[in-house]
């Protein structure tokens, strides 16, 4: 009995060879699976036509503010002609106008070289929350090298980012000082028992004098509340022509951006009276010298009408402040002879001892030359000057900072004995948090966006005119209205 | 496909195409206002050559369907399927920045992306190191779709060398065949005792033959190799020596019917990952020319 004999041709002679003309169950499934699979996905995106649904073709989701606009692109994206009712081209990105057709964007400024594109700037599909969130890189690509259409540009040429390549705050530069005329001492003011009210020892905080406007309402230690018209509107009016406008949506920040200008009234007037007479315990007013003029000249004429036997009087010493007597120069002493003339002697002494020593106390006096030989003439007051905005091209919220004591960032606050000492803090002090591009953790963000604006909201054009219906934006109605003409107009453009 | 020294030339351009676009992708992304993105100028580029390597890789299936064709051997495009694939990756990556899409379309075509080259470099190291294992493993290796064909002749083959010796037809027609082959008769070549020859029917049809008739050997003992062979030795032993040469020729057709069932299961393995890697790769052409035309037109 003869083995298995297996030979070449033996082993290919076993083969039907029209087996490739056969499908076999791998080769059924393969191709099956080729045209199933491609097909699932074609009719997925066919079903989302159908329903003239774009949402999967987005390049990222819409942004919140926007999302209402719901899965039509064609309410932001048209075709780049509009030839009457034809739509022509076949690119559909989005221009300036769709942006304009519902925002108004102020332009910049009138001497830039370069004006970017809406969404070159806010950048949509991130899925961003804040489209207002723009990237430095939108700022530096004219404010790294900036240049201007005519003249020499009046900010820094070369600003790259506020980590390193950001010009320290213009009041800080050398040669620049606080223009204010107050004189006062904050190293002497928030010295540990500083006499204050009625001679009592005080430690004064910051608080006590310097307040946002919304913050003005509370009782303050040193002056009496008030109420600063950037605080609160009017919530009536009795003029009918003119009817009082309904109070803003109150939010926390509103009116706690800046710290509002310390006045006499509220931060001042408990320590520092304006003694003018011992005759009064009363202050004079902290007005206009005219006015503290006329009621001093009132309230003297009051008096003496109601006490004719003080004419005579030996005038007592002028007026006794922390503990000292405060006089001028030894004279001799006067004796009115009439009430008219008592009036004006007295009246010339309060003067003498406002114009001064009391008001000079914080005050810069300007006196005519003639104030010498006549004592009726009044000084002028230079005004105070106080900047509640130190830096205007941008924008800061004491509010957004509020759980950071004053001390941290004010640093050379309780050191500084002169009125020229600027001491909003420094670029350094900032950068100490606002280091974060990207955001990490432990850092802060510092984008452009954060501090400046580009849109100068400034500039003021007339109404807006919208001109979308709710049904267009939210694609409802198939046709969007044309935009065409209303660029320059919400652009702002000159 | 051996992936070998053919393959250096292909190994080069790409590393030298990968170079040049990630030396410009370094100073684009740094100096395009808001960083790089698929929408701008030489994204759009990045993107154009990603998708154009994609639809070449795509072509191999086109060029091997008509084998014939006059447009290169069909290994040159395989070389250029494998590595322009794999570069357009990194390209498509260049193109959307790195990031995995955002929108749903894109999101969506990222991720078959993924997988069609996660499938494709598996398929690659399975097709380079699998043929050797089969050539090693299976020397009687023959077509794949012949494979049943070639179980049933061996089930045949086995039911007469088990008919010569002990008369008993299992399958009358094959028998029948074989007997006219051999001039009409088929003559038993052995005398043995009945016990003998039940013993031999016994094993032929209790273990052996339903073997043979099973694709694979699932819960089939003679399946495994060793326990094959002390089955055999126990039958060799049991039987008379005059037998053996025809219990050593079962032997062998059950151990070409073994090869036969471990080629199916490499065969398996080998083109396994093509039903994830072909129809996921023409799901992702037909998405990525949707993506195109919309992402140029928006």
């Amino acid at each position: 009995m003869a083995g298995r004999i297996r030979t070449a041709k033996s082993l290919g002679q076993r083969h039907d060879f029209h087996y490739f003309q056969r499908w076999g169950r791998w080769r059924f499934l393969r191709a099956f699976l080729m045209i199933a699979v491609p097909a699932i996905a074609g009719l997925w995106l066919l079903g989302f036509a159908l329903h003239h649904d774009s949402e999967p073709y987005a390049s990222g989701p819409l942004s919140t503010v926007h999302s209402f606009t719901g899965k039509r692109c064609g309410t932001c994206h048209r075709p780049v002609i509009e030839a009457g009712f034809l739509k022509v081209g076949f690119r559909q990105h989005v221009d300036d106008a769709a942006c304009l057709s519902c925002h108004q964007a102020p332009a910049h400024q009138a001497l830039q070289t370069f004006t970017p594109t809406c969404a070159s700037c806010h950048v949509e599909h991130t899925g961003s929350q804040h489209l207002r969130q723009t990237a430095d890189e939108t700022c530096v690509q004219c404010h790294g090298e900036l240049k201007v259409k005519s003249g020499s540009p009046r900010y820094q040429t070369a600003i790259y980012d506020f980590d390193k390549k950001h010009p320290e705050f213009a009041p800080l530069r050398t040669g620049f000082g606080d223009p204010g005329t107050i004189k006062l001492n904050h190293s002497v003011h928030m010295r540990a028992g500083l006499l204050g009210p009625n001679a009592q020892p005080v430690q004064m905080q910051c608080q006590d004098c310097h307040r946002t406007p919304a913050d003005q309402s509370a009782p303050w230690k040193y002056g009496e509340s008030r109420l600063l018209q950037t605080s609160l509107q009017s919530g009536s009016s009795a003029d009918p022509h003119n009817p009082a406008m309904p109070e803003e949506p109150t939010r926390p920040g509103i009116g706690r951006a800046y710290m509002a200008a310390p006045t006499y009234a509220s931060a001042c007037q408990n320590c520092h009276a304006l003694q003018f007479d011992s005759h009064f315990t009363e202050s004079a007013p902290h007005d206009k010298p005219q006015v503290v003029h006329d009621f001093i000249v009132r309230r003297l004429t009051e008096y003496i009408h109601q006490h004719p036997e003080a004419i005579h009087e030996t005038p007592r010493p002028l007026r006794v402040m922390f503990g000292g007597t405060i006089s001028r120069e030894p004279q001799t002493p006067r004796i009115a002879r009439s009430a008219d003339e008592w009036v004006r002697i007295h009246t010339e002494d309060a003067e003498n001892l406002l114009w001064r020593k009391t008001c000079q106390e914080c005050h810069t006096l300007r006196f005519s030359p003639n104030q010498t030989t006549d004592s009726s003439a009044l000084p002028e007051v230079a005004p105070s000057q106080i900047k509640a905005v130190w830096l205007p091209n941008s924008v800061f919220s004491h509010y957004a900072h509020a759980g950071v004591n004053c001390q941290s960032c004010h640093t050379k606050a309780l050191a500084s004995t002169e009125t020229q000492d600027v001491l909003i803090p420094s670029i350094t002090t900032c950068q100490q948090c606002h280091n974060g591009n990207p955001v990490k953790l432990g850092q802060s963000e510092n984008g452009c966006f954060l501090c400046h604006q580009y849109h100068n909201w400034k500039q003021s054009r007339g109404p807006f005119i919208p001109t979308h219906a709710m049904d267009q934006l939210r694609g409802a109605a198939p046709q969007r209205p044309s935009t065409e003409g209303i660029v320059a107009s919400q652009l702002f453009l000159p | 496909m051996l992936i070998d020294q053919t393959h250096r030339p292909w190994l080069w351009r790409s590393i030298v195409i990968l170079a040049v676009c990630a030396a410009v992708y370094v100073p684009y992304n740094h100096y395009t206002l808001g960083g790089a993105r698929g929408g701008t100028v030489i994204g759009i580029i990045y993107g154009s050559l990603g998708f154009g390597f994609m639809i070449f890789a795509g072509l191999l299936s086109l060029r091997k369907r008509f084998p014939v064709w006059r447009m290169g051997r069909t290994s040159s495009w395989m070389r250029g399927h494998l590595w322009l694939g794999l570069l357009s990756y990194p390209i498509i990556l260049f193109h959307s920045a790195f990031s995995f899409g955002k929108g749903t379309l894109t999101w969506w075509m990222m991720l078959l992306f993924t997988i069609v080259i996660v499938s494709g470099l598996i398929g690659a190291a399975i097709q380079h190191y699998l043929p050797k294992m089969m050539t090693r493993q299976v020397p009687y290796e023959t077509i794949y779709a012949e494979i049943p064909r070639i179980r049933g002749q061996l089930l045949d083959e086995a039911d007469v060398k088990v008919a010569e010796i002990t008369g008993i037809t299992m399958n009358q027609s094959v028998i029948a065949a074989a007997a006219g082959n051999a001039g009409g008769v088929i003559v038993t070549t052995v005398q043995m005792e009945e016990q003998v020859r039940d013993e031999l029917t016994r094993f032929y049809s209790n273990d052996l033959r339903p073997y043979l008739e099973l694709e694979g050997g699932k819960g089939q003992a003679i399946a495994d190799r060793s326990l094959s062979a002390a089955m055999f030795i126990n039958v060799r032993t049991r039987l008379p020596e005059v037998v053996h040469p025809v219990i050593s020729d079962l032997e062998s057709i059950c151990e070409e019917k073994r090869q036969l069932d471990r080629q199916l299961n490499l065969h398996r393995v080998l083109h396994a990952w093509l039903l994830i890697h072909l129809p996921l790769s023409f799901a992702l052409l037909l998405m990525g020319a949707v993506h195109a035309v919309v992402a140029l037109r928006y």
